[in-house]
């Protein structure tokens, strides 16, 4: 299962590649009440490509059938990709961003 | 770009009070790779919950037990509609040793409804409360369960194992029943909480011997689920006390059972049928109270009618308290178990 979680063994794998300044990490939607493979729509992005972010702070507003969800960054970095446009679904587990950790 | 030029950028599909911050950490799928290692079903995520990002993260889940889908129909709920499979028999133990390894110190067991079970599952949930008493003798152990289509024998097995609480929801008011519950009856679930709570309260002090408080609900003809002097058939006089004095862990039940329930709104109530709910809920002796908001689970359920206000929530619980209920939670995210430690921490009583 894919999950936060995931998302740092990817930045751990990318770092053992030999560029840990360089690490990207992919930001996995996490489960937000509903089950894994099911899907949340993004709203909007606090976030746009080529800014900074700090881990914890507001990355995307996603909206499920029950209610609107903050997902936080878990990691301090540079966001260097939005993989869902707005009004996108997006399954649990599969990435929403890439981020450069560090910035 | 600042937030709120985001914000305005897009209609919100909820008001701005039913917004979650999902917890940045990882400790979620902790809770989930448990619970998929032992097999365990949660309403949690069942019921497609918001607060699920929030509960696990911070440890804690209700426990779905008798399998994961229902024999009943009802409109507001997520949970999947298939025919149930057999019991797992080693599901009591399980909810156990997930419950030890999540160091609970409040339990929440619920379950589906199995009306194909010759006792609903009441055994099954007696076991699991022993189950999960034997593993830790000091947590509080709360089930939410269903109506067992008003069995009284039924719900004594379930209440002679001794939860601390015992929770039936409501859910909603009369009127919605056939919409929103059409498999239930709502004097049926009221003459359950007041039958738990005759049976708990008898058996902790001995009176009120076949006074269930509630025979004003027999009338209006309505099924007389519970006639008078209904509470004593088809139970075990004997077996609340055999429990007590031989059950190894027997020290650590609790000689109170508080009775518990709880109702959903934005459904299409109006105040003065919540209002009349309450007091349902109050003449069948029903300790604590949940209230919160209707979510629709996808938009092949009910629709949500309305969204009810914090103000309006808060008001509800003001309304409440002065009811008599010893607890109450009332908010837009408040789900029956939502935060149960400390809504049974809250008590006055």
């Amino acid at each position: 299962m894919v999950t936060q979680q995931g998302g740092h063994a990817t930045l751990r794998e990318r770092g053992r590649k030999g560029k840990p300044h360089m690490a990207v990490m992919d930001v996995p939607l996490p489960e937000l009440g509903e089950d894994a493979g099911d899907e949340a729509r993004v709203s909007f992005w606090y976030v746009d490509v080529g800014e900074t972010v700090g881990e914890g702070d507001d990355l995307v507003q996603m909206l499920t059938d029950k209610a609107t969800f903050d997902v936080p960054s878990p990691v301090a970095g540079k966001l260097v990709e939005q993989l869902a446009g707005e009004e996108q679904a997006v399954k649990v587990g599969q990435a929403l961003c890439r981020i450069q950790v560090g910035g | 770009m600042t937030d709120e030029v985001k914000t305005a950028k897009k209609a919100a599909q909820f008001p701005p009070w039913l917004r979650k911050r999902v917890p940045a950490r990882g400790e979620a799928a902790e809770v989930r790779r448990l619970l998929a290692e032992l097999g365990l079903a949660t309403v949690c995520s069942g019921a497609h919950c918001p607060n699920l990002p929030e509960c696990y993260a911070r440890g804690t889940a209700t426990f779905l037990i008798l399998g994961d889908s229902c024999t009943r129909r009802c409109r507001f709920c997520a949970i999947a509609k298939r025919p149930p499979g057999p019991l797992r028999p080693d599901e009591p133990e399980a909810v156990a040793e997930a419950a030890a390894r999540l160091h609970l110190r409040h339990v929440v067991i619920t379950s589906v409804t199995r009306d194909d079970l010759p006792d609903g599952g009441a055994a099954h949930f007696a076991r699991t409360i022993r189950a999960v008493r034997k593993r830790l003798p000091a947590a509080v152990i709360e089930v939410l369960t269903p109506d067992f289509k008003g069995d009284t024998a039924a719900i004594d097995a379930v209440l002679d194992a001794r939860p601390h609480i015992f929770n039936h929801n409501v859910e909603t008011v009369p009127r919605l029943y056939p919409t929103v519950r059409p498999e239930a009856d709502y004097r049926r679930s009221l003459a359950v909480l007041a039958h738990a709570k005759a049976r708990a309260t008898g058996a902790q002090g001995g009176a009120k011997k076949g006074a269930v408080p509630f025979s004003g609900f027999m009338e209006k003809g309505t099924v007389p689920f519970f006639p008078q002097g209904g509470a004593e058939k088809g139970t075990a006089p004997s077996s609340q006390r055999r429990e007590e004095g031989t059950a190894p862990f027997s020290a650590r039940a609790p000689r109170r059972i508080y009775t518990k329930s709880g109702l959903m709104v934005g459904l299409g109530e109006t105040p003065g049928e919540v209002r009349s709910c309450l007091a349902d809920l109050r003449a069948a002796g029903c300790d604590m109270l949940t209230l919160g908001q209707y979510l629709a689970p996808s938009p092949a359920h009910h629709p949500v009618a309305r969204f009810v206000e914090p103000a309006e929530f808060a008001a509800w619980e003001a309304e409440a308290r002065a009811l008599g209920f010893a607890a109450v939670a009332a908010g837009p995210f408040v789900r029956s178990s939502y935060q149960a430690e400390s809504v049974f921490a809250s008590r006055e009583d």
